[in-house]
């Protein structure tokens, strides 16, 4: 066994804390809560109280992207690239959360949906709709996980001062995560975010305030980057590469894809009543500035210590580096774990929610099952293969699939279109329409996204371009193809079911 | 559940929302160009920060707080809560 590296000790000690902590979480919830039927795995019985309804969301949408990636978009692009994080999460996904989240938790109720697949099928009235919808939404979160993974692999590293390295590190965290997803499934899931979610908001937050601090305070750190950069605190930002036109193209498809993901969509079926629903937006736009926040606040911290860098991993890593640089090995441990924290809360509920979706969508229907203990075990055998598709892809690092990593939002947005029409039950839109359009938003977004530079368009977001592609041609698709709407009882029942 | 009948979405709901809508707008255009700025510093913070990281999600949690607040109330009183 590798020597522990001096001043290591206390961070590997909260580290093996941590882990048992979550393993102990995740078997409690196996032992005392039923697995017997899908419903009990994949929604955790549709019986989750407020508290952990509202944890496991927090934790589930702070992912390696909270920790490593905004606080350096922050230190490159200033106020600008805080807004436009901020428009995505308080202003978009909070918005759908508000118009939706109720009446898909009241939908689910009434017609047995889980995942978003069943709900398009059922509207639409084709299994196909479930099968490229769902399909699609499952392509754009793999790679996101992949990336997850990568971020793990590295915090690992930077807590254990090198004792792990990053491959190692990885794939010994991947396998503590498989283990209690597929043992415990959503009970598991939901309780680990619980005690993850607590984690990560005090290791980022203490994490960007001791940071700040050794930039001289939040008064003395701004002071300094008015004197020395006020562009940094304006929009377009620094090199104008923010104007308006882009930031508002960023948030809308990246603020609306986060709600369509697998994982996030099985979410809104997990509260025992509506009212615990209703007080998701509340938590997305509550927790936001807290935790993005000290994000930003690291970003000022970056600017005032080391200004000038320019490499995209060291920005990312900046506020790691930051307290390594100035700090006890255990203080970085520390905010390394709460890193981890985030990291697999997200992971656990990414696997769990896209191996529900597998199983659901493509499993459940292809081979129907009437025993719900076979129900499970397609899920656990789905949770199974997902983790491992992650993991190989993240261990192999193919550059083409962390490239589609970076655009699992708007690539989750092109399901929003046809989401919206079935859940607020249009009739006028019909499965030819929900088929086409996303499958147009889609090879439009990567025919920008993988072949320019800044994934721009006459100055827009790529993921704009494809929800522009995508709803112009479900309403063109879906008037060419009037016989093919959805049913009429079925569209006066969607309507009825109230918001 | 009355399988025919449309419930269309209700007051309280939509106010609500339009006023998300209106902050959102404030977040971006039109609010952009008026807060788009250093200073004035407001609470050692300056003037743009202040707006999109303190007043703006403060005022769009409190308008999302009395939302919630708003229906639960309502949600008892139909005894739909958890149907």
């Amino acid at each position: 066994m590798p020597a522990i590296p001096p001043g290591y000790g206390p961070s590997i000690v909260v580290l093996a804390v941590y882990f048992g902590g979550v393993m102990f979480v995740g078997l409690y919830a196996w032992r005392k809560f039923p697995q017997s039927d899908p419903e009990n795995y994949i929604l955790g019985g549709r019986a989750i109280g407020w508290l952990v309804a509202m944890f496991t969301l927090m934790a589930t949408q702070y992912s390696a992207l909270t920790v490593l990636g905004f606080p350096g978009t922050m230190y490159r692009d200033g106020l600008s690239g805080y807004v436009a994080i901020g428009g995505m999460y308080i202003g978009f996904a909070a918005l759908y959360w508000m118009a939706f989240a109720a009446r898909t938790w009241k939908l689910g109720r009434a017609f047995g949906h889980m995942t978003p697949g069943e709900t398009f099928s059922h509207f639409y009235g084709s299994a196909w709709v479930g099968y490229v919808l769902g399909g699609m939404l499952i392509l754009a979160v793999v790679p996101y996980i992949q990336v997850q993974i990568l971020g793990l692999g590295f915090l690992f590293q930077v807590a254990t001062g090198g004792m792990i390295d990053e491959p190692t590190g990885a794939v010994l965290v991947y396998f503590l995560i498989i283990v209690y997803v597929l043992l415990g499934g959503m009970r598991a899931v939901a309780l680990t975010d619980t005690l993850q979610g607590v984690l990560l908001v005090a290791g980022l937050v203490g994490g960007a305030l001791v940071v700040v601090n050794v930039a001289g305070g939040i008064p003395a750190a701004f002071s300094r980057v008015i004197a020395a950069r006020p562009e940094w605190l304006t929009i377009p930002g620094p090199g104008g590469r923010s104007p308006w036109p882009f930031i508002i193209s960023f948030a809308i498809p990246v603020g609306l894809g986060w709600t369509m993901h697998p994982h996030m969509w099985i979410r809104m079926h997990i509260p025992r009543t509506v009212n615990y629903i209703r007080l998701w937006p509340l938590v997305v736009v509550a927790s936001f500035p807290i935790v993005m926040g000290a994000a930003f606040l690291s970003g000022v911290a970056g600017q005032v210590l080391r200004p000038g860098v320019t490499d995209r991993q060291a920005t990312d890593s900046m506020m790691i580096s930051l307290i390594l640089d100035n700090f006890q090995p255990v203080v970085a441990g520390l905010v390394a774990a709460a890193g981890i924290a985030a990291m697999m809360s997200s992971v656990s509920s990414q696997i769990h929610g896209v191996g529900a979706s597998v199983s659901r969508d493509f499993l459940h229907k292809l081979f129907p099952e009437h025993d719900p203990r076979r129900g499970v075990l397609y899920t656990r055998l789905s949770v199974l293969v997902v983790g491992g598709i992650g993991l190989y892809l993240s261990l192999t690092q193919p550059g083409f699939l962390t490239k589609l990593g970076a655009f699992s939002a708007a690539w989750g947005a092109q399901a929003a279109p046809p989401a919206i029409a079935a859940l607020v039950g249009w009739r006028w839109a019909t499965k030819w329409g929900a088929i086409a359009g996303p499958l147009g938003g889609t090879a439009m977004l990567l025919a920008i996204g993988l072949t320019t530079q800044d994934h721009r368009l006459l100055g827009l977001y790529a993921g704009l371009w494809g929800l522009a592609v995508n709803l112009a041609l479900f309403a063109i698709v879906s008037a060419a193809t009037r016989p093919a709407r959805p049913d009429d009882s079925i569209v006066r029942a969607y309507r009825a079911i109230g918001w | 559940m009355n399988a025919r009948r449309v419930v269309r979405p209700g007051r309280r709901f939509l106010v609500h929302l339009a006023v998300h809508c209106v902050l959102v707008l404030l977040y971006f255009l039109p609010g952009g160009l008026v807060w788009n700025r250093v200073a004035p510093l407001v609470f050692h913070l300056p003037f743009g920060v202040f707006v999109t990281a303190v007043f703006l999600p403060a005022a769009i949690v409190a308008n999302m707080a009395l939302y919630v607040i708003g229906h639960w109330a309502e949600d008892k009183r139909a005894g739909s809560a958890t149907k």
